[in-house]
């Protein structure tokens, strides 16, 4: 009746990632705990030999869609695409990191070791096509993102924003847990795509209803799409500004692989039922985050609100997968995706390397006249900027542009014109900051103390790449990564 | 025979009755002792419903761990806490509280009802019956089998959450010289 699982070489393969990034945790616990091998620089070596040996292992990982174990785990282009995001986004953020005023307290053996943990879940959530194994990966990331937000730098500020989103966050785990519970009784399945199969004659019961919307508040919550986003400006604000950077994008990555999985395959013929409650949410997301960002002074505090509007607009793309061709949306979501990981990642950076440890909470005022004395930080912020805001030659631009097309081309005029309206006010507000940086008189001193100005620095090399590319997938290389991206869309849209 | 038929049917009520009974009690109670005994007696019960459902193992094991092992840490930490006892009789209530029951009762009933509307032609295959169980090898082998082929990707990542949590509860714990008022 029961046989015992296939262990073969290509498990070994595709499982590489998450087993070397919970080897190097162990290691890292170890010397944390130990006398002779917990300096910083020890614990740095083990960090960074972790994460590259993990980022070699993603990019070697089998691309033909296979799972093992059940579903529990699944090899693939999206899961190796998400993998991949992840770890260079956490690869990025520690090399941020390092220059930062926080980085005695990040490289530390327990919080390393923390890191690496979550970081595995992150990886076992966007590579799963089993419900339990979703949950116990969103558990992962999600409990240690709540420890690391406010234990690496312990202040009163940091401990409230981490018990906020320790608190909603649980709430939102016990919401979305009884959502997959729900889909269990009524399928009787675990798997998503055994969900796909065993839907369609049961679509129209209250139970799977009742699942599917549950679900989808748990994923909401976890994207802070409003309604559900009260705990993500403050945990954007009180955390270190690295973890902000690596909260804002990998959290992103991984819901939306999980959501994509979810609403262009296991829920697609249930889109009457979270279509209309997915609209809602996009349609308060664009307009409220807009809004709610145009009042911030506090620089973190307005990044964290336009990243709930861009929340929105991916939103706005995964209302489109009701329609039957998901691979346009797909691939809309996937590069909208891939530009505010970017673009959030080089935000962040410039705000890293203008913080102070006597000033770790910069207001928009701080930053004026940064033309004068930084020049490149203030050009880097201003490429950021236009392309949060959808201007031409950038990523954001082309982003938007796929993004209100794949919704066209299933008539949702009203969220376009929703989401063109909400670009319009968010250029008030990112416009705002690039006046303030050229026109005004420079007010703070911007002493070179965290990247040393014009020198070699890793957060400099992190700025230069996210410029480049900004500006690279605004202009010449759109139609490649979306040719790239179809292997993806496919894969979803197995039904 | 014919009345016994509706035994169980009547057992599940009453365990569900005292469940929710004992959940009510577990947030209502201003002594956190009181809330951590109807916790017990909660979880006890929950139990109950397991064996109803010829779950055994479940049975057990909700009773050892949660009522037993748990709990007991719970009462643990709140003697610990050594709370002044004269803040803590009696019942916690408040018109703000009695609210947010109202509105949850609201929607739980708009749901209970729509729920109760459709006809349920699951395809779980619920409670198999004792005979089922013992034919595939019992409760704890079934159990077992499942746990260690095809749920052993998420019982291994289960193992790493708990070290985590078990790693973060003792940096949250421990006394942190760097905390600091601003």
């Amino acid at each position: 009746m029961f046989s015992f699982p296939e262990i073969t070489s290509a498990f070994y393969y595709t499982a590489a990632p998450v087993l070397i990034l919970v080897a190097g945790s162990m290691i890292a616990l170890l010397q944390g705990v130990s006398t002779g091998y917990s300096s910083r620089r020890a614990i740095e070596t083990v960090a960074w030999i972790t994460t590259f040996a993990a980022i070699v292992a993603a990019a070697a990982m089998p691309t033909e869609h296979a799972d093992y174990l059940a579903g529990g785990l699944l090899s693939g282009t999206l899961a190796r695409v998400g993998q991949l995001a992840i770890l260079m986004i956490s690869a990025a953020v520690m090399m941020m990191m390092r220059e930062h005023h926080t980085a005695q307290s990040f490289f530390r053996g327990e919080v390393i070791s923390i890191f690496l943990m979550l970081i595995s879940g992150m990886l076992v959530l966007v590579s799963s096509d089993d419900l339990v194994t979703l949950f116990v990966g969103l558990e992962l990331a999600s409990i240690g993102l709540y420890v690391i937000l406010g234990y690496v730098q312990p202040n009163r500020r940091s401990q409230e924003g981490a018990i906020k989103y320790f608190i909603l966050g649980s709430v939102a785990a016990a919401i979305l847990l009884f959502g997959f519970a729900l889909l269990y009784a009524s399928c009787g399945t675990m798997r998503l795509s055994g969900i796909v199969a065993a839907l369609p004659p049961i679509a129209g019961h209250g139970w799977v209803h009742l699942g599917a919307l549950l679900t989808l508040v748990g994923l909401g919550f976890k994207l802070a799409l409003v309604p559900f986003h009260m705990w993500a400006p403050d945990a954007y604000e009180s955390a270190p500004t690295g973890i902000t950077a690596f909260m804002a994008t990998t959290v992103k990555v991984m819901i939306l692989t999980v959501a994509l999985r979810l609403f262009a395959g296991a829920f697609s013929s249930l889109s009457d039922v979270w279509y209309p409650a997915l609209i809602i949410l996009a349609v308060l997301s664009v307009i409220a985050g807009n809004i709610m960002a145009l009042v911030q002074s506090n620089l973190k505090r307005m990044l964290a609100y336009s990243s709930i509007a861009h929340s929105g607009y991916m939103a706005v793309a995964i209302c489109a997968l009701s329609a039957t061709d998901t691979s346009l949306p797909v691939r809309a979501i996937l590069f909208y995706l891939l530009t505010y990981v970017i673009v959030s990642l080089g935000a962040f950076a410039v705000v890293m390397s203008l913080e102070t440890p006597d000033n770790d909470q910069l207001t928009i005022d701080d930053l004026s006249g940064l033309a004068k004395k930084r020049p490149g930080l203030a050009f880097a912020m201003t490429v950021f900027m236009l392309s949060f805001g959808g201007m031409p030659p950038t990523a954001g631009f082309i982003g938007k542009f796929f993004v209100f097309n794949a919704a066209l081309n299933n008539h949702l005029y009203g969220l376009v014109f929703v989401g063109i309206i909400g670009s319009t006010i968010s250029l008030f507000y990112y416009l705002r900051l690039v006046v303030r940086m050229y026109m005004a008189q420079p007010v703070a001193p911007f002493g070179a103390v965290n990247t040393a100005n014009g020198r070699f620095s890793l957060t400099n090399l992190v700025l230069g790449f996210a410029v480049v590319s900004t500006l690279l997938l605004g202009t010449v290389l759109p139609a490649e990564i979306m040719d790239r991206l179809a292997g993806s869309a496919t894969e979803v849209a197995r039904k | 025979m014919e009345a016994l038929y509706f035994v169980p049917e009547m057992l599940f009520y009453v365990i569900s009755g005292l469940i929710l009974l004992s959940s009510i009690m577990v947030v209502a109670a201003r002594n956190p002792v009181t809330s951590a005994i109807f916790l017990v007696v909660d979880l006890f019960f929950v139990a109950a419903l397991y064996a109803q459902l010829d779950a055994h193992f479940t049975a057990a094991i909700q009773v050892l761990v949660y009522a037993g092992a748990i709990v007991v840490l719970f009462v643990f930490v709140i003697m610990i806490l050594n709370l002044k006892p004269d803040a803590l009789r009696g019942i916690r209530f408040s018109l703000g509280e009695a609210l947010v029951l109202l509105i949850t009762l609201a929607g739980f009933v708009i749901v209970g009802s729509e729920l109760a509307r459709t006809a349920p032609d699951l395809t779980t295959p619920g409670n198999l019956g004792s005979a089922a169980i013992e034919m595939a090898g019992g409760n704890t082998y079934v159990v077992a089998m499942r746990m260690f082929t095809a749920f052993l990707w998420p019982f291994e990542m289960a193992s790493v959450l708990i070290l985590l949590a078990i790693v973060a509860c003792v940096m949250i714990a421990k006394k942190d010289k760097r905390v600091t008022k601003s």
